[in-house]
């Protein structure tokens, strides 16, 4: 009986491979009467399609504007055959997603690609508008293009997240559009500007990891995100200082004011009468936010003698002297290291210990609570204190070393001029031996 | 009457010696303070390169732990996972230099910069760092037992 099943199992597999070979053979042949007769009205459109997403997964044009390709001329676009050209705005969400919809289909493709892009759209605020009728909003071809669509990771995606905010800007920099909605149109001047971090690292440090618009808004789901919910979005990145600023006392107080958390005091310049100016302008954190002087932050909601002033008052005067000192102490060290003397320990506290606790105690500031911002900031100060020992130490041993060179170079500076003098002294006693010797010849 | 030369050797004799001994001397001196001088400016020194540092006893690792440790100037970090196992990467977190710390809770490494993760292998699996850390081979001496690391190339990781 064994052998039997294993014929049948040898023909079953002599007829796969058979068919999947016509399958190969028969695409092979095949001519695509669509790119045949518009090669030359959409020369463009078949070069971008060329390589793209669709293509590499043998979606032609019929695949998405229906048609028999197999058939020449004006048959091949009959409605008979699910032609339906050229989707309208109206139709885009509901064309694409006869695929991207389909979990079943899209899994021939690509299994781990997600397949809730329409049910996330209709939630966002393009969505909503959209089933408004207002049909000017960005949908699927806005942003991924209509031809020439590539996977978000492809660097020629208008998706890919070095594209992303000049894709957003397509609509949301242009005044005529926006203007519609009431919506300011500087994100993306903000966003590029050289001070915004997020910017910077993306496009000057290349760094693909760091947020864009989608990243913060959503992306098929874009919507602006909550005032309350700013933190939760950070977040992601900024873990520590949001789960600070949350359980501070801050948190109620900023969503009572309209103030959108984390981004109020990180955007440029920020004004608590235009709590939202500037805050696609996210700046690299430093110190001096956190004071009772201009450009610090909590002078726009704490006044001279309340409890935030005064907390604000001593970590600004506590991070300038931590920060003078820290300068100091790597000054000492770096002079040290430059005239060979042994420091390696100190350097290592300072790009290690030190290092990590003055990141903490920036950090401690999101919980605005003294007590706790007090407790890092002596730990960071008295390993500060011990850095700067070490130097004071090593550049007590360099004055040494040039004292003691000086005492030396001064001797032998000294031997020499005696050694010069004493040869003189010996010369002149010689020739005055000698004439004393002619005198007495001639005598 | 043909006029008598009488070349005066000897003073120019003399002078040649004098220039002879001033050199000498000028490059006695330039030869004495020079290494005063270097001495006192010395050059940049390179980093002294380490390729291998010991850890101490197996033993002091307790299971599913991760401990700093010092790799020439640079933080390394070793991992004692759950199953025994010693792991151990050059610290520096391949985002933004941070240094890392190990996660018992997840068994696995941490960055508290920006959120950023990497398994017990050092590979980066979510949050913003490009790239895995940099392993460094783990090898336990025999005999002693003691835990010696060292880069992968030999060179100071």
């Amino acid at each position: 009986m064994f052998w039997i099943r294993e014929a049948q199992v040898n023909n079953i597999y002599f007829k796969t491979t058979i068919i999947s070979l016509l399958i190969i053979v028969s695409q092979a042949i095949a001519v695509d009467n669509c790119i045949e007769c518009h090669n030359q009205i959409h020369e463009q459109i078949i070069s971008d399609c060329k390589e793209d997403a669709h293509s590499r997964a043998r979606v032609f044009c019929a695949g998405c504007h229906g048609g028999n390709s197999a058939l020449a001329d004006e048959e091949a676009m009959n409605p008979k055959y699910g032609f339906v050209g050229a989707p309208k705005p109206k139709d885009i969400p509901r064309f694409c997603a006869r695929c991207h919809s389909d979990a079943g289909y899209m899994r021939n493709f690509n299994p781990a690609l997600p397949v809730d892009q329409l049910e996330k759209y209709w939630t966002s605020r393009h969505g909503e508008l959209f089933k408004k009728g207002d049909y000017k909003v960005a949908v699927c071809n806005s942003c991924h293009k209509a031809h020439g669509v590539f996977p978000s990771g492809d660097t020629r995606s208008s998706a890919h997240p070095k594209k992303v905010p000049s894709t957003c800007a397509k609509c949301h920099s242009d005044p005529a559009l926006m203007q519609t909605y009431g919506i300011p149109t500087h994100q993306y001047t903000q966003y590029i500007d050289s001070s915004n971090v997020h910017g910077y690292a993306l496009f000057v440090k290349n760094d693909i990891t760091a947020p864009v618009c989608n990243d913060c808004h959503g992306n098929h789901g874009a919507a602006p995100p909550g005032v309350s919910q700013v933190g939760q979005v950070c977040s992601h990145c900024h873990m520590l200082n949001a789960k600070l600023f949350r359980a501070s006392p801050h948190k109620d107080g900023f969503d009572a004011l309209g103030t959108m958390e984390c981004a109020f005091c990180h955007q440029a310049s920020p004004d608590v009468n235009a709590p939202l100016a500037r805050i696609h302008t996210i700046v690299k954190p430093m110190a001096k936010l956190a004071g009772t002087v201009q450009p610090a932050v909590c002078v726009q909601c704490h006044s001279q003698g309340d409890a935030g002033w005064q907390m604000a008052g001593k970590v600004s005067a506590g991070s300038d002297s931590l920060a003078g000192k820290f300068a100091a102490a790597e000054a000492l060290i770096k002079r040290a290291e430059k005239r060979g003397l042994e420091v390696s320990d100190a350097r290592w506290q300072l790009n290690g210990d030190i290092h990590r606790a003055m990141l903490e105690l920036r950090t401690a500031i999101h919980s605005f609570d003294l007590e706790a911002w007090q407790q890092h900031f002596d730990y960071a100060d008295s390993l500060v204190n011990a850095v700067n020992a070490q130097g004071l130490h090593a550049t007590q041993e360099l004055s040494s070393r040039y004292k003691y060179f000086l005492i030396m170079t001064l001797i032998i500076a000294l031997l020499i001029v005696l050694l010069i003098l004493k040869i003189h002294q010996v010369e002149n006693d010689r020739k005055a031996a000698l004439t004393n010797k002619q005198g007495g010849i001639r005598r | 009457m043909p006029i008598e030369h009488t070349p005066n050797y000897s003073v120019s004799r003399r002078r040649f010696l004098d220039l002879l001994l001033g050199g000498t001397g000028l490059a006695a001196l330039i030869g004495l303070f020079y290494p005063i001088f270097r001495y006192l400016t010395p050059p940049e020194q390179e980093e002294a390169v380490v390729s291998s540092v010991n850890l101490g006893p197996a033993k002091d690792f307790p299971l599913n732990s991760g401990k700093i440790f010092r790799f020439g100037n640079k933080p390394g970090i070793i991992i004692r996972g759950s199953d025994g196992k010693f792991r151990a990467y050059n610290a520096t977190c391949t985002h933004l230099d941070c240094i890392v710390q190990y996660d018992a809770k997840v068994e696995g490494v941490w960055c508290a910069c920006h959120n950023g993760r990497y398994d017990i292998n050092g590979r980066n699996i979510s949050g913003p760092p490009p790239r895995p850390l940099t392993p460094y081979a783990v090898k336990i001496q025999p005999g002693a037992e003691e835990i010696l690391i060292a880069s992968q190339d030999g060179a100071q990781g």
